[in-house]
């Protein structure tokens, strides 16, 4: 498949059909602040979130820790049931499925994650944990049965001479014979939808290549498809047919893997690649950073969720109410104390902000001055920032800063993927 | 005690050598290591899993387990480390030599403030008023880029990058001359990790601090590091300026550690045959002798020395010569 020229495959070739996935978890609030705020309190771990797997792909699903990559691979096999939005497997919407009816449809698809000392029971020997799930499914009841498959599939994982390692303990095995025992018990219900979950980040360099060839050649052998959940952009780039990269809870680009990484579009995944460090002691250069860490899903920002980090926002990106209590902070913090500062801005708790609008109580008699200061202020914001600013302006005892509100974000084809950015719609 | 010589290093390893004892037998974590550090380097410590890099730091701090036997020197200001009483020991660490975990969460007391944190550290070391304390705290922390007034917050209401900056302030408020980093990036994501390393950098150039940094990737070596020392289940394989290291690799350890990176120009796959070895029973002569696709007879039998092949650039191979 390459670009969208190939329209042409019918839908019964996909494999896996994800459609506006949300997958919203709620946050514990104490009962009097939720008897005082009916407001919901929900972490946004995916947002809406829709892509499809042909069979024998590698769909790569890219992004740091909290965008909600791993709340996708554990929703898809189900082991977590979606807010809203549509899983169709094979055909079939399993959404919603119940436990029992899911449990056929498991040996379907499976998970792998990251940890394979964690993963494997340490009293159980390796060849036990292996062939565990034919006993389970009832697939294969007799003994020696099950004892042939286990072996047939150790061999084929490399679990090599697997006689002798088919009685020994996890304890026993070194991080990449474990996860190799993963991938067995996982193959063993010969799946057609593998999610492995980091499922090398753990290894050690030198066995981490190891393990991906046999994740290709799984592939190769069965026709599995992957999706391959990951924060390591080299990695993903060397195994993927097509990427997609989240941004808290949103895929914000998706595409071949060749074309991502030749020319990123969205400005969060030119970030991500620019900060992969390079072997190379003589390609030592000045990064530019995106300024700040991932902000928390439990209010994520408005707009585009990248707006506050982004080197390339416009003012209509989604600036809001606390972007401007940040560029206060940062202001009080980083300029040298005045005592004019102190007396006409306050302290940054005597702020508040919702929605598109920030503000102040002030006191003061001549609340223009504080105007003209935070008009001030603004001016050194970035100038994207600075533009979206309808107006400052003195309401009653309040001092209101008010931002216009922010273009519709939609995900646009770009070339041969889509891009949910606005410099490009 | 052995008579050193003042020379420009700050801290120097010499034969230096750690087992663990375990119910199965005596563990050989580092075998013999000899490796300075020059003030204001930094020295990147790479090796796998097992490989005894963070026994070294360990070491550096004087912080090894009780089941450990030492033998060997690190000598740091004309003294030797290991022979050092507790005491003093614990005057030079965190004031002189201090260090930063891979893991801040786990090193930060939820129960303390970040204040707590900074005048508990500055006051074991030195004898000033809680005012003096303060304002030192407080200017640490502004350095890192966080805003004074959350000096008063608990770690759990801070990010983990800042968590990592404030466990950065909090080493180095102490202006210490050695700064030893365990893995200082590996529980952060990658844009934090940049934004890590940039102050570490940083921070280098305006104290003139000396940084050990011990991490499995060979990316951030490359991109920080003065010069690297390679470790292959507690040998040392390779010492040498980080552009030998990483442009003309000698010993066949590092030359297959190199090639298993994936990197963006990653083309094919490269992975080193078998698994490390368990060091209870570590193989006889060169320790990679069973993984190494060149090993001889020889390799089998003698422990290849250490040998200076280009000014500075040392490996432990006994067939280095053709590798130059």
């Amino acid at each position: 498949m390459t670009g969208s020229a190939s329209g042409l495959e019918s839908p019964a070739e996909d494999l896996l059909k994800v459609q506006d996935l949300l997958v919203h978890f709620p946050v514990k609030v104490p009962l009097i602040q939720r008897l005082i705020s009916r407001e919901k309190v929900v972490v946004h771990a995916v947002d809406g979130v829709s892509f499809s797997l042909k069979r024998g792909e590698i769909l790569g699903l890219v992004g740091e820790s909290g965008c909600g990559k791993t709340t996708v691979g554990r929703t898809i096999v189900r082991l977590l049931e979606p807010t809203s939005g549509r899983i169709i497997f094979e055909g079939r919407d399993i959404s919603h499925l119940s436990q029992s009816k899911l449990r056929p449809l498991r040996r379907r698809m499976q998970i792998i994650f990251q940890d394979p000392h964690a993963s494997l029971n340490p009293a159980m020997t390796i060849g036990r944990a292996i062939g565990h799930p034919l006993q389970i499914h009832g697939i294969v009841r007799d003994a020696e049965e099950v004892r042939q498959s286990v072996l047939d599939i150790m061999r084929e994982v490399g679990l090599t001479p697997e006689d002798q390692l088919f009685d020994k303990y996890p304890g026993d095995l070194s991080g990449g014979q474990k996860q190799r025992a993963v991938i067995a018990r996982a193959m063993i219900l010969e799946p057609r939808l593998l999610v492995v979950d980091e499922g090398v980040a753990m290894l050690d360099m030198s066995v981490r290549a190891k393990v991906l060839e046999l994740i290709l050649n799984l592939k190769r052998r069965h026709g599995l498809t992957y999706l391959f959940i990951t924060h390591d952009l080299a990695t993903a780039k060397f195994l993927c047919d097509r990427i997609a990269i989240m941004y808290l809870g949103r895929v914000v680009e998706l595409g071949p893997a060749a074309s991502i990484y030749a020319e990123p579009k969205h400005p969060y995944t030119q970030a991500l690649l620019q900060v992969i460090p390079t072997p190379d002691p003589d390609k030592r250069r000045k990064k530019i950073l995106p300024r700040g860490e991932v902000p928390d899903a439990i209010h994520p920002p408005a707009g585009c969720r990248f707006h506050p980090r982004c080197q390339s926002v416009l003012p209509t990106c989604g600036w809001e109410g606390r972007d401007f209590i940040d560029l206060l902070d940062e202001h009080l913090s980083t300029s040298p104390k005045g005592v004019e500062d102190d007396e006409l801005l306050g302290s940054i708790g005597e702020w508040w902000a919702e929605g598109f609008e920030a503000g102040r109580k002030t006191d003061a008699k001549d609340p223009k001055k504080l105007v003209e200061r935070v008009k001030e202020i603004l001016a050194k914001a970035p100038p994207a920032m600075a533009q979206a600013v309808q107006s400052v302006e003195a309401k009653g005892e309040f001092v209101i800063v008010q931002f216009r509100t922010p273009d519709k974000l939609v995900h646009t084809a770009v070339a041969d993927r889509t891009v949910e950015c606005l410099l490009y719609q | 005690m052995i008579q050193t010589n003042t020379d420009s290093f700050l801290l120097k390893a010499h034969d230096f050598t750690v087992h663990y004892k375990t119910r199965r037998g005596e563990a050989h974590a580092l075998d013999e290591i000899s490796l300075e550090i020059a003030q204001g380097e930094t020295l990147g410590v790479v090796g796998e899993t097992g490989s005894g890099k963070s026994t070294l730091a360990k070491a550096v701090l004087g912080v090894l387990p009780p089941n450990a036997t030492v033998s060997g020197q690190i000598i740091y200001h004309g003294s030797d480390l290991t022979h050092l009483n507790d005491d003093t020991l614990r005057r030079i660490r965190g004031k002189e030599i201090a260090l930063i975990f891979q893991d801040p969460m786990t090193r930060l007391n939820p129960l303390m403030t970040i204040e707590d944190h900074f005048l508990e550290e500055i006051q074991a070391h030195e004898s000033i008023s809680v005012e003096e304390a303060r304002s030192r705290a407080r200017e640490a922390l502004v350095s890192m880029g966080i805003h004074e007034s959350r000096i008063r917050n608990y770690p759990h209401e801070f990010s983990g990058g800042m968590r990592q900056r404030i466990m950065i302030a909090l080493a180095l408020v102490l202006k210490p001359f050695l700064l030893v980093a365990d893995e200082p990036t590996t529980s952060l994501d990658v844009i934090v990790e940049s934004q890590i390393l940039e102050i570490l950098q940083d921070l280098r150039r305006v104290y003139k601090m000396s940084l050990l940094l011990i991490t499995h990737n060979l990316g951030i070596v490359a991109e920080v590091c003065d010069r690297v020392a390679v470790l292959y289940a507690g040998k040392l394989a390779e010492l040498g300026p980080v552009r030998d290291i990483f442009h003309r690799p000698i010993h066949p350890y590092t030359r297959a550690l190199l090639s298993s990176v994936i990197s963006l120009e990653t083309k094919e796959l490269h992975s080193i045959e078998g698994s490390p070895p368990d060091l209870l029973i570590p193989p006889s002569g060169c320790r990679f002798h069973p993984r190494c696709p060149y090993a001889q007879s020889i390799c089998k039998e003698n422990v290849p020395p250490l040998v200076e092949y280009r000014p500075g650039h040392f490996a432990a191979c006994h067939f280095g010569d053709t590798f130059l």
